[in-house]
C-alpha cells in the first residue's frame, strides 16, 4: 500500500473512464468486491471476447474468477498477476491492479496521441462531406469499369494493328541501316516538321495581326477616352456657366407670378361682381314683373270701369246725343252754306272723300276694337259725316291714348329689366319715337296723298 | 469577466505530482519519473534534476527581505524529504515519515518546515532539517495541509478538516466532505479555507469552520485547490477541469486542461499566473486575463497577458497598450491615471494621453496598486512604496517592524492623499497610519487600536474644505466603526452586521450594506460635531433581495453604488445625489447655493448635514438656518447665543462646547490673549466641574469667590453638604458677596467688549453669560425679535405657508 500507487491508480481509472469513483481510501480495508469489479471491467476492456464468470459469492467462485482473469492476462497481455495479493484485496492488490491499469492507460494514451492529429470533435457536417466524396468515387469506379469493358471489346480489331506496329518497331530496332522503314520515318518526320513550321508561322502572323489590332484598339480607346474627358470637362464648364438670359428669365418669371396673382385677384373680383349682378337682376326682374302685373291689373280695372261707365251711361248718352245732334243740325246748316260757297272748288272733293274713307277705315278699326261703340256708331246715321268725323276724332284721341299707353309699356316688357335708367330713357325714347313715327306715318300718309 | 488563458507543456513522462513557483518566476515541477524540472515563466524547460525517488511536493523557502532564497524542500514517496539548492544539489535528505511524505511547506518567515505524511503525522522541522516537534498524530494519512496567517495549521484528514495551532492543545475540526478530503488551502489575507474532496465538491469555509460556499458535485474528484496570494480568487483542479473561482466561491471560468487530473496548483506571488501539474505529465500554465477595471467613462481590459485595451466610452475609441517586454501583473485606473505594472516595470498613463507613459523599473514586481488623488501605492513582496503620478517619482516608503506584505491586500491597506493606513500583520486590532509625504508614522496619531480584529479598512479620499481624514473599519464582529486620524479620539460605532462598506469617491458619503439594508451616511464626520444629528443623516433602503447574503461593494461613485452578490452578478443601487452636491458646495464655501439646494430638497438628512458642515466651518448663519429647518430649537437658540458673543475666542470655545469638546473649549479660552479666565472658569462651573474651576481660579488668583458662590448656590439647590476639603478650606478664608461678583463680572464683560471694539448691549447685561448648566441661557430681547422674524421669514415649503413648527417656536414660552 502506497500513497503514490493509490493516487496513480485512482488517476488512471479516472482517465480510463471507470464508471465508479475510485477513492484513495477504498483499499484501506479489504474490498474484494471492488477488486473483482475492477478486474472484470479491465478484462472486458482489454478483450471483450474473454469469457469470465462474474459470480464471486463463494470463496471458490472468487478463486475461480481470479485464476481465469490471471490466466487471461498472462496469456493475452503477458502480464503476470499475483492472485494471492489480489485475493487479499488490500493495498497490495492495488499494485497488481496497477500493472493492468497502467498498461491500459498507456494504450489509451497512445490512442489519444494518434487521434490527437485530427480535430477532437468531428462534426456531423464534415462526415456528410465524406459521404458525398464516397458517392462520387463509387460512380467514378463504375464509369471507369464500363469504359474499360468497352475498350476491351474493341481489342479484337485493334490487336492486328498493334502487332503490325510492334513488328515495325522490331524491324527498326533490329537493323540500324537505311531500310525503307527508316526512310519512311525520315519522311514522315520531315513532313511533320514542315507542317509544324507552317503552323508556327501562321500563329506568328496571327499574333502580329492581333498585336496590330490591339494597338489600333488602344489608340482608339485612348482617343475616345480623351474625347470623353473633354466632353466631361465641357459638360462641367457648361454646368457651371450661367446663361445670360437667366437673370431676365428669372425676372420675368417673378413678374409672371405677380401678374398671375393680380389676374387671379381680378378674376375673383369679377366673378364675385357678376354673381352680385345676377342676383340684383333677378330681384329687379321680379320687381318688374310685379310692377307689370300691378299695371295690368290696373289697366284691367280701368277698362272695366270704362266699360261700366259706358254701359251705365247709355241713356244719358242718348239724351246728350240728341242734344248734340240738335246742335249739329244748326252747325250743319252753317256749313251747308259754306259748302255751297265752295262748290266750285271741286278738287277738294276727293280729299274729302278720302278723308271720309279714312274716317270710315278708322271707324272700321275702332269698330273691330270695341263692339259696343261701333254698334253705337252703327246706330248712328251714317250720312252725318262731319259729326262722325268729330266723334271719330274723339274716339280716335281716346284710342290714341290707349295706344300710346300700350306702346309705352310694350318696350319695357320686351326689353326686360336691364337698367332702370336706361329703361326709362328707352321707354321715353320709344315713346317719343312712337310719337314721331306716328307723326311721321301721319305725315307720310298725308304725303302719300 | 476574468478568465484563464491556459497553455500546456509536456516534459515529464509520468504523472506530474507537484509544481511550485520559485523566485524570479521560475517554476519547479516534480513527477513520478523521478525528475524535477525547472521551467521558465513561458514554459520553456531550463534544467532537470534527477532524484532517487518520486517527488510529491516542493516548497521553496520564502525570500526574506532583499535576499533571494536558494533553497527548496522536496517530499518524496519513500518517506523522506530533501533540502535542495536552486542549482539542483541535494543538501540534505531527512527521513521524515513512514510510508510516503505527502507534503512539505515552509512557514512564512522560512524558520520552520512542516511536513505531513501517509502515517498521519505532521512534523515541524528546523531550517536545517532537525525535528522540532510532532504536534499532530492522526489516524489516517494527512493528504494536505495549509499554514494560516498566525502559525495555525489546517489539515485534511479523512473526511474532516482540522485547524489547530501548533504548540497549543486547542483545535477545531469539522466534517467537511462526504468523501475523503484531498486538498485544502488557507489564505492568509482573507483567512478563508477552501477544501476539495472525493465527493466531487469544493467548499469555502471561514477559519472557524462555518461553511460559506458549497459547489455543485462535479463529475470527478477535486484533486487540488489553491488560493491566489491576494485572496481574490482560488483555482480548483480536477480531472480534465481547471476552474477559477471568486473568493466567494462562484466559478469565473472553467478550462479543459490536458486530460489528466490537476494534482497540484501553485500561484505566483503576484497572483496572476498559475501552474498546474497534470496527471498526464503535462504542466499547465494559466494566466489571468480579461480583467476589467472601470473609471468614469474608461474601461480598461487586459485582453491578453501583454495587451491592455482601453475603451473610452465617451467617444467609443479603443486604445491598445502593448507590453511587449513583460506580461502585465496588475493595473489600476482612477483619478485620471492608469497604472500598469509588469513583472519588472511600472507604467503610469494619464487618461488624457495614452501615448507617452512614465515608465520606471521596479526592483520587485508590484502586485498591488492603490490609487489616490496625487499618489499611488505599489506593493512589492518586501516593501510598500508610494509614487507620485508625475514621473513616477518615489515619494516615500512606509515601513514598520513586522510588515508582512503577504497578508496585506486592498482591504487591509488604504491610501488617502495625505495618509496611508496599514493593518498591522501581527496584531490585527492595530491600524498603523503613515504620512504619505515622508513615510513616517503620522504625527499625533501613529496607530489606531481597535477592540476586535480588523477585516476591512478604508480612508475617505476627499481633500476639499476643512476635511477630517477619517478611517472606517469593519471588524471580525462585522461592526462598522469610524475613527478620525487627525487627532486621537475614540472611534464611533456606526452599524452592526455590516457586510461591506465604502466611501464615496468625491464626497464624505459613506455607504454600507448591513443585514440586507443599504445605509448611506451623508456626513459621518458629524460624529465629532454633533452626534445627535447622526441618525438623521442616515438614509436606509432595503436591498436584501437584490444583494443577497455577503455582498461586496465594487464602486461607489456619483449617485451609483455597484455591489457584487456573493454568487457573482453585479447589482446597482442609486443613492441620493444631494449630499454629494451639498458637500461640493459647502467644501468650496458656496453656502448660498448649498442653502438653496437644501431648501429645494427639503430633506432632513440634507439639513442635518448642512448644520454639521456649517458648525464645522464656523458659519453660524447657515447653522442657524439649518437648525431652524430641523426644528431643533435648543440648538438654534444656542447658535444665536454664540452669535451674540463679543470675542472670537469665546465664539470658538462655545462652538467647541457644541461639538462636545470642553477641554478644547477651555484651552481656547485660556490661550486667548489675554486669557478669558472668567469664561474658562464659568465654563467649568457650567459643566459642574468644580474642582477644575477652583483649580483655575486659585492658580490665576482671581474669581475664587465666584466659584465659591456658585458652589454654594449649587449645594443649596441640590440640598447637599460640602464634602470637598479644598472648598471647605477656602470657604473659611474667603468671603464672597453676590453684588461684588456681579460687579466683577460686568467689568470683565465690559473689558471684553472693549477689546472686541463692540458696544456692549444695554439691555439684559447679566444674561449674556449663561447662569445655569450647559444649554441653559437667556437670549436678549433683540435676539428674540430676530429669531421671531427669522422664523417667520424662514425657509418655506414649496407649497407656501410656513412650516407648522415655526409658529410654535415664535410663541415659545420664555426660558
Amino acid at each position: 500500500m502506497s500513497y503514490r500507487e493509490l493516487r496513480n491508480f485512482a488517476e488512471q481509472m479516472r482517465a480510463l473512464g471507470y464508471q465508479r469513483i475510485v477513492s484513495v481510501e477504498n483499499f484501506r480495508t479489504p474490498n474484494f468486491e471492488l477488486v473483482a469489479s475492477v478486474l472484470y471491467w479491465m478484462v472486458k476492456r482489454y478483450d471483450p471476447d474473454i469469457s469470465v464468470s462474474d459470480s464471486i459469492e463463494t470463496e471458490d467462485d472468487r478463486i475461480e474468477f481470479l485464476t481465469t482473469v490471471a490466466n487471461a492476462f498472462a496469456s493475452k497481455a503477458k502480464i503476470r498477476l499475483n492472485t494471492k495479493k489480489l485475493y487479499a484485496a488490500d493495498g497490495r492488490a492495488v499494485k497488481e491492479l496497477l500493472k493492468v491499469a497502467s498498461m491500459l492507460y498507456r494504450a489509451s494514451r497512445v490512442n489519444e496521441e494518434e487521434t490527437a492529429a485530427p480535430p477532437e470533435v468531428i462534426s456531423l457536417s464534415s462526415r456528410i462531406k465524406d459521404i458525398k466524396a464516397a458517392r462520387t468515387l463509387a460512380t467514378d469506379v463504375t464509369e471507369l469499369g464500363a469504359k474499360l469493358y468497352d475498350l476491351l471489346g474493341t481489342e479484337k480489331e485493334v490487336k492486328p494493328e498493334r502487332q503490325r506496329a510492334l513488328s515495325f518497331l522490331d524491324t527498326i530496332s533490329s537493323t540500324l541501316d537505311n531500310t525503307p522503314e527508316h526512310r519512311h520515318i525520315q519522311k514522315s518526320i520531315n513532313d511533320l516538321i514542315a507542317t509544324a513550321r507552317d503552323d508556327a508561322e501562321n500563329t506568328k502572323k496571327q499574333c502580329d495581326e492581333l498585336q496590330a489590332d490591339e494597338r489600333a484598339l488602344d489608340a482608339k480607346i485612348k482617343k475616345k477616352q480623351s474625347e470623353l474627358e473633354r466632353h466631361e470637362k465641357r459638360l462641367k464648364s457648361l454646368q457651371t456657366v450661367r446663361p445670360a438670359f437667366m437673370d431676365e428669365y428669372e425676372k420675368l418669371e417673378k413678374d409672371l407670378e405677380k401678374q398671375y396673382a393680380a389676374y387671379l385677384e381680378r378674376y375673383r373680383n369679377l366673378d364675385y361682381l357678376q354673381f352680385e349682378l345676377d342676383t340684383y337682376n333677378k330681384t329687379e326682374k321680379e320687381k318688374m314683373e310685379e310692377n307689370d302685373r300691378s299695371l295690368k291689373r290696373m289697366q284691367k280695372r280701368l277698362r272695366e270701369e270704362e266699360l261700366r261707365l259706358l254701359r251705365g251711361d247709355e241713356e244719358l248718352n242718348d239724351q246728350s246725343l240728341d242734344e248734340t245732334l240738335a246742335a249739329a243740325d244748326t252747325n250743319r246748316d252753317a256749313s251747308r252754306n259754306k259748302r255751297a260757297a265752295d262748290d266750285d272748288a271741286i278738287t277738294t272733293k276727293p280729299k274729302a272723300a278720302s278723308s271720309s274713307s279714312n274716317a270710315a277705315n278708322r271707324r272700321r278699326s275702332s269698330h273691330a276694337r270695341d263692339g259696343p261703340s261701333s254698334r253705337v256708331q252703327g246706330t248712328m246715321d251714317p250720312s252725318v259725316d262731319a259729326d262722325d268725323d268729330e266723334s271719330d276724332i274723339d274716339s280716335d284721341e281716346i284710342s290714341h291714348d290707349s295706344e300710346s299707353d300700350s306702346v309705352s309699356i310694350a318696350p319695357s316688357s320686351n326689353n326686360g329689366s336691364d337698367d332702370i335708367d336706361d329703361d326709362d330713357e328707352a321707354s321715353e325714347m320709344s315713346e317719343g319715337e312712337e310719337d314721331e313715327s306716328n307723326y311721321a306715318s301721319g305725315h307720310s300718309s298725308t304725303g302719300e296723298f | 469577466m476574468v478568465r484563464l488563458e491556459v497553455s500546456q507543456h509536456t516534459e515529464h513522462k509520468e504523472v506530474a505530482a507537484c509544481v511550485e513557483w520559485g523566485p524570479n518566476y521560475e517554476l519547479m515541477s516534480g513527477s513520478d519519473d523521478m525528475q524535477i524540472v525547472r521551467w521558465s515563466v513561458d514554459g520553456d524547460m531550463l534544467a532537470k534534476t534527477t532524484l532517487d525517488s518520486c517527488a510529491t511536493s516542493i516548497a521553496w523557502m520564502p525570500s526574506i527581505g532583499k535576499s533571494v532564497s536558494d533553497l527548496y524542500a522536496v517530499s518524496c514517496t519513500d518517506g523522506t524529504y530533501r533540502l535542495m539548492t536552486g542549482n539542483g544539489r541535494e543538501d540534505r535528505k531527512v527521513r521524515a515519515h513512514h510510508g510516503a511524505a505527502i507534503r512539505v511547506a515552509w512557514t512564512f518567515d522560512g524558520t520552520a518546515l512542516y511536513s505531513a505524511g501517509e502515517d498521519g503525522e505532521l512534523k515541524v522541522w528546523s531550517k536545517t532539517g532537525n525535528l522540532r516537534s510532532t504536534p499532530i498524530k492522526a489516524a489516517s494519512p494527512i493528504y494536505c495541509f495549509a499554514i494560516g496567517a498566525s502559525e495555525e495549521v489546517c489539515y485534511a484528514c479523512d473526511r474532516k478538516v482540522h485547524v489547530s495551532s501548533v504548540g497549543e492543545r486547542k483545535a477545531q475540526s469539522w466534517k467537511a466532505h462526504e468523501g475523503i478530503v484531498l486538498c485544502v488551502d488557507w489564505n492568509t489575507v482573507n483567512n478563508l479555507i477552501v477544501s476539495g474532496g472525493e465527493d466531487c465538491r469544493y467548499k469555502v469555509w471561514d477559519a472557524l469552520g462555518r461553511q460559506l460556499y458549497q459547489s455543485q458535485p462535479y463529475a470527478h474528484v477535486i484533486t487540488s485547490v489553491a488560493w491566489t496570494p491576494n485572496g481574490a480568487y482560488f483555482a480548483v483542479g480536477a480531472f480534465n477541469m481547471l476552474r477559477l473561482c471568486d473568493r466567494t466561491g462562484w466559478s469565473c471560468c472553467r478550462e479543459h486542461a490536458g486530460g489528466g487530473s490537476i494534482l497540484d496548483i501553485s500561484w505566483t506571488t503576484d497572483g496572476t499566473q498559475l501552474a498546474g501539474a497534470s496527471g498526464t505529465g503535462a504542466i499547465v500554465l494559466g494566466q489571468l486575463v480579461d480583467r476589467c477595471h472601470e473609471w468614469n467613462y474608461f474601461e480598461v481590459t487586459l485582453e491578453t497577458p501583454r495587451l491592455v485595451v482601453v475603451n473610452d466610452l465617451s467617444n467609443d475609441t479603443y486604445e491598445k497598450l502593448d507590453f511587449s517586454r513583460d506580461r502585465v501583473v496588475e493595473m489600476a485606473v482612477g483619478y485620471g491615471h492608469l497604472v500598469v505594472t509588469t513583472t519588472t516595470q511600472c507604467y503610469v498613463y494619464s487618461t488624457s494621453n495614452w501615448n507617452t507613459p512614465y515608465i520606471f523599473d521596479t526592483p520587485q514586481t508590484l502586485s498591488l496598486v492603490l490609487l489616490s488623488d496625487r499618489h499611488f501605492l505599489g506593493m512589492a513582496p518586501s516593501s510598500l512604496t508610494i509614487y507620485a503620478y508625475d514621473g513616477g517619482r518615489k515619494v516615500s516608503q512606509p515601513r514598520f517592524h513586522g510588515l508582512r506584505t503577504e497578508i496585506l491586500s486592498a482591504t487591509s491597506i488604504s491610501l488617502a492623499p495625505d495618509v496611508v493606513a496599514i493593518l498591522d500583520g501581527a496584531d490585527k486590532k492595530l491600524v498603523r497610519l503613515f504620512d504619505v509625504a515622508t513615510g513616517a508614522p503620522r504625527a499625533g496619531v501613529e496607530t489606531i487600536q481597535h477592540k476586535k480584529d480588523v477585516t476591512f479598512l478604508a480612508l475617505n479620499q476627499n481633500m476639499a474644505g476643512s476635511f477630517v481624514r477619517q478611517l472606517i473599519v469593519i471588524d471580525s464582529n462585522k461592526e462598522l466603526h469610524v475613527y478620525q486620524t487627525n487627532a486621537a479620539s475614540h472611534g464611533h460605532k456606526l452599524q452592526t452586521q455590516v457586510d461591506a462598506a465604502s466611501w464615496h469617491d468625491k464626497s464624505e458619503m459613506l455607504a454600507a450594506i448591513a443585514d440586507g439594508q443599504l445605509l448611506v451616511w451623508a456626513y459621518p464626520q458629524i460624529v465629532w460635531i454633533d452626534r445627535d444629528l447622526l441618525p438623521s443623516t442616515v438614509t436606509s433602503k432595503d436591498v436584501g433581495t437584490e444583494v443577497g447574503k455577503l455582498p461586496t461593494i465594487v464602486s461607489f461613485r456619483d449617485s451609483r453604488l455597484v455591489a457584487r452578490r456573493a454568487d457573482g452578478p453585479l447589482v446597482t443601487a442609486t443613492v441620493s445625489p444631494h449630499p454629494a452636491a451639498l458637500f461640493g458646495f459647502a467644501s468650496t464655501g458656496r453656502w448660498n447655493e448649498a442653502l438653496r439646494l437644501c431648501q429645494f430638497v427639503e430633506d432632513e438628512p440634507c439639513w442635518a448635514m448642512m448644520a454639521a458642515m456649517a458648525i464645522n466651518d464656523r458659519n453660524l448663519d447657515v447653522a442657524e438656518i439649518s437648525f431652524a429647518a430641523l426644528k431643533l430649537i435648543d440648538k438654534l437658540e444656542y447658535v444665536l447665543y454664540i452669535k451674540g458673543l463679543p470675542s472670537e475666542e469665546a465664539t470658538n470655545a462655545e462652538i467647541a462646547l457644541l461639538k462636545r469638546r470642553p477641554e478644547d473649549a477651555e484651552r481656547i479660552l485660556l490661550q486667548a490673549t489675554p486669557p478669558l479666565l472668567y469664561r474658562a472658569i464659568k465654563l467649568n462651573i457650567r459643566l459642574f466641574r468644580w474642582g477644575r474651576a477652583l483649580e483655575l481660579a486659585v492658580k490665576h488668583r482671581s474669581h475664587v469667590d465666584t466659584v465659591l458662590a456658585y458652589r454654594a448656590r449649587y449645594l443649596k439647590d441640590f440640598k447637599k453638604e460640602e464634602k470637598d476639603d479644598r472648598f471647605k478650606q477656602l470657604n473659611d478664608s474667603v468671603k464672597w458677596d453676590w453684588a461684588q461678583i456681579k460687579a466683577k463680572k460686568d467689568l470683565e464683560k465690559k473689558e471684553e467688549y472693549a477689546r472686541a471694539g463692540k458696544p456692549m448691549p444695554e439691555k439684559d447685561k447679566n444674561s449674556c453669560f449663561p447662569s445655569g448648566g450647559l444649554g441653559e441661557y437667556k437670549i436678549t430681547a433683540q435676539d428674540r425679535g430676530e429669531l421671531r422674524s427669522r422664523c417667520s421669514t424662514g425657509p418655506k415649503k414649496p407649497g407656501g405657508g410656513a412650516v407648522p413648527g415655526w409658529g410654535m417656536m415664535a410663541s415659545m414660552p420664555r426660558a
